[in-house]
């Protein structure tokens, strides 16, 4: 009986805490169902927040290129100082020891220790010595971040094509800016577990990183060599002159490719901040002149394209001043009777005029737009100016005449040059170009630009008997004599043209050029060379020439270009050549 | 009462214990032993093999973001390389130093003789 009861109550006791576990269970696994599934999203977010991280990887930015693979613009890492003022414990101490390195005041420094912002920048892009210095402090709350700076390594060569990029690498001005959306690369984010001590565990592992965030590298058509040439002779004409300013353009006649393109004065864009605004701009695309006498050779040619004249026609230049409705147009010298090419030659206004007005404005007007002016050219740099010149209802007489020797109208030096390409190819206007190829991180190419013709304006025959009207230019009597360059024959153009200046042409302020290309029958160079208020040696044929001669005799000899065979002047010279044998030193009497 | 609780006490003693088979205990198989120890032995291992593999891709995930650091330290090495290398063979610098340092200057005309082919 005892047995019984104590029995009983044993079977009693056992169900009472059997029904107490599975109360614990239930309850257990109600809360498991509530944190596993009700709230499983959210919990999953925090243990990743704790334990996941992702990690920045901040783009590259493209290198450009000049056509040789030489580097004129590249990006590094640099860092860049940050603070988080809550975390700062002695703004003051902090103030004192930084802002001796930083070279800026205590008190700004402290200024921006002490503000309220969670994260504030002390110094964007500190060089790597000042970085050095200051990890050494081990200050807390203050620490770097990585960044990329631009470095231009060739410094002011071909700043004003190049442009510069801003504080966060943007691009402002030139190539930099045209193609900031090509070349600035894309930046990625790689998620990695994070251990205790806070490191990065890539547990799935890296692509390959550089080709994905690499912006795309650009080859320009710039050769750096002769872009330097251009512009040391350049500098050199400007300084000579005491002008204000200058411009030289270098194309290749057959291609389009600018392979040089200088203006002065120039700037570093490493520091573009320290120069003038003014420096910055790309005058052979940006500037617009009135190209004076350097137009003729256009109007010359479309008269001879649509066989209005002949080279050999003779047209009377009124002894150097002719009235045109009632303006007077006049010559520098006087001259009498001229054939064509002597209008060009001597750079008669009056001639030019009398063989305008035979062409008639509307084709007058066909072929300057023919030639590519009063349009953009198209070319990839930013800011370019199309040109102008008055609509054909509003050509007065004058107009025209004035437009027949290059004022009235305006134009670029790109413009110019591409025009004279097109007399150097044979007639083909070419589309000019600045970016040979756009390459991505990989070295695959995205993009090839090769030549491209816009149009024939006018006939390898209306262009050959320009040439050598031009050739006549740079000859003995002509006004280029002096761009005329030893061992090549030159074709070209003299200008010398007026300003305008409150209302009218100035008599001060000109601007002197000389346009041409050279070998003359077998172009290699076509070259343009502006000089912007010269002091000094005004016309252009005493100081624009000059330095077109002397940039095209460098060009031509870095080019390995060999000089034309002049005639044997001295028959026993040659005789003394073929006879005395050359004795070779032999090589161990060295 | 108490003897109603009696009877039936020896009533379920008489009828339903004493007939109910009670297995005695008897040796686990040789076979059974084995078996289980396989089992366990096999959990074990499969679990060991998941923790090797673990700690190794943790391992390799350390090693990872070493030579990820190494290689960005590397590129940006090579990248400040081929800048130094292209300021100085700039072509101000190298001509600046060939005609002042050492006096170098252009060939004339005069001095260059076109071999023809």
């Amino acid at each position: 009986m005892v047995k019984m009861k104590s029995r009983n109550e044993l079977a009693k006791n056992i169900r009472f805490i059997a029904m107490g576990f599975m109360v614990l269970f239930a309850v257990t696994g109600l809360r498991a169902y509530f944190l596993q599934v009700l709230k499983s999203g959210e919990l999953t977010e925090i243990i990743q927040g704790q334990y996941m991280t992702s990690v920045e990887l901040m783009p590259y930015r493209g290198t450009v290129y000049d056509r040789n693979g030489a580097e004129l613009a590249a990006s590094l890492d640099v860092e860049s100082l940050y603070a988080r003022p809550g975390l700062v414990r002695d703004p003051k101490g902090a103030a004192k020891l930084l802002a001796p390195i930083l070279e800026m005041p205590t008190q700004a420094v402290y200024r921006i220790l002490a503000s309220t912002k969670p994260f504030v920048w002390l110094q964007r892009k500190v060089t790597p010595t000042q970085a050095d210095k200051i990890k050494a402090l081990k200050i807390e709350g203050v620490g770097f971040l990585k960044e990329s700076q631009r470095f231009y390594p060739q410094k002011e060569l071909a700043a004003q094509v190049l442009g510069f990029v801003g504080v966060d690498s943007q691009g402002l001005e030139g190539i930099e800016r045209q193609y900031d959306r090509i070349i600035k690369g894309k930046s990625r984010k790689l998620f990695a577990d994070r251990d205790a001590k806070g490191r990065h565990v890539f547990v799935e592992g890296l692509q390959p990183l550089d080709q994905s965030r690499q912006g795309n590298d650009l080859l320009l058509s710039i050769d750096k060599n002769i872009q330097h040439i251009a512009e040391k002779e350049l500098q050199a004409a400007v300084a000579l002159s005491e002008a204000k300013g200058g411009t030289a353009i270098v194309m290749d006649p057959w291609t389009g490719e600018i392979l040089a393109s200088a203006v002065c004065p120039l700037f570093n864009p490493n520091q573009y901040a320290e120069s003038a605004r003014e420096s910055w701009r790309n005058r052979a695309v940006s500037d617009i002149y009135e190209p004076g006498s350097t137009f003729k050779t256009f109007l010359v040619a479309s008269a001879l394209e649509e066989g209005i004249v002949k080279p050999s026609d003779m047209f009377f230049c009124e002894n150097g001043s002719y009235r045109v409705a009632r303006r007077v147009i006049h010559d520098v010298h006087a001259y009498g009777w001229l054939d064509v090419a002597s209008i060009i030659k001597r750079s008669s206004n009056i001639g030019v005029s009398k063989i305008g007005k035979q062409l008639g404005k509307e084709q007058m007007y066909q072929y300057i737009r023919r030639f590519g002016f009063t349009a953009e050219t198209g070319i990839s740099l930013p800011a370019e100016q199309s040109g102008f010149m008055p609509s054909l209802k509003n050509c007065s007489e004058h107009t025209q005449s004035a437009i027949s020797f290059g004022q009235s109208i305006t134009v670029t030096p790109l413009q110019m040059v591409t025009a004279y390409s097109a007399i150097a190819n044979g007639g083909m206007l070419m589309q000019p170009q600045i970016v040979k190829r756009i390459v991505d991180g990989a070295g695959a190419v995205v993009k090839q630009n090769g030549p491209v013709v816009k149009r024939r304006v006018i006939s390898e025959k209306t262009a050959g008997i320009m040439r050598d009207m031009l050739k006549q230019v740079v000859a003995p009597g002509g006004t280029g004599t002096k761009a005329a360059v030893e061992g090549y024959c030159v074709a070209g153009k003299t200008g010398t043209s007026q300003k305008i200046d409150q209302g009218g042409y100035s008599h001060s302020k000109i601007i002197a050029s000389f346009a041409g290309f050279v070998p003359a029958d077998d172009p290699r160079l076509a070259i343009i060379v502006l000089v912007d208020e010269p002091q000094r040696m005004r016309y252009g044929g005493e100081i624009a020439a000059p330095a077109f001669s002397r940039m095209a005799n460098a060009m031509l000899n870095y080019l390995h270009v060999p000089p034309e065979p002049a005639p044997v002047q001295d028959p026993d010279l040659l005789k003394e050549i073929r006879t005395e044998p050359v004795k070779l030193a032999k090589l161990d009497e060295a | 009462m108490q003897n109603f609780i009696a009877s039936a006490e020896k009533f379920i003693h008489t009828n339903v214990l004493a007939r109910q088979h009670v297995r005695r205990d008897t040796d686990v198989s040789r076979m059974d032993m084995a078996c289980i120890i396989f089992m366990c032995a096999v959990i074990m291992l499969a679990f060991f093999i998941f923790l090797w593999v673990r700690i190794y891709s943790l391992e390799i995930g350390y090693r990872i973001s070493d030579d990820h650091k190494v290689h960005e330290e590397l590129v940006q090495e090579n990248k400040k390389l081929k800048v130094e290398r292209a300021a100085l063979k700039s072509s101000s610098r190298l001509e600046t130093i060939a005609l002042n340092r050492l006096g170098m200057t252009l060939p004339r005309k005069t001095q260059v003789v076109i071999v023809p082919w």
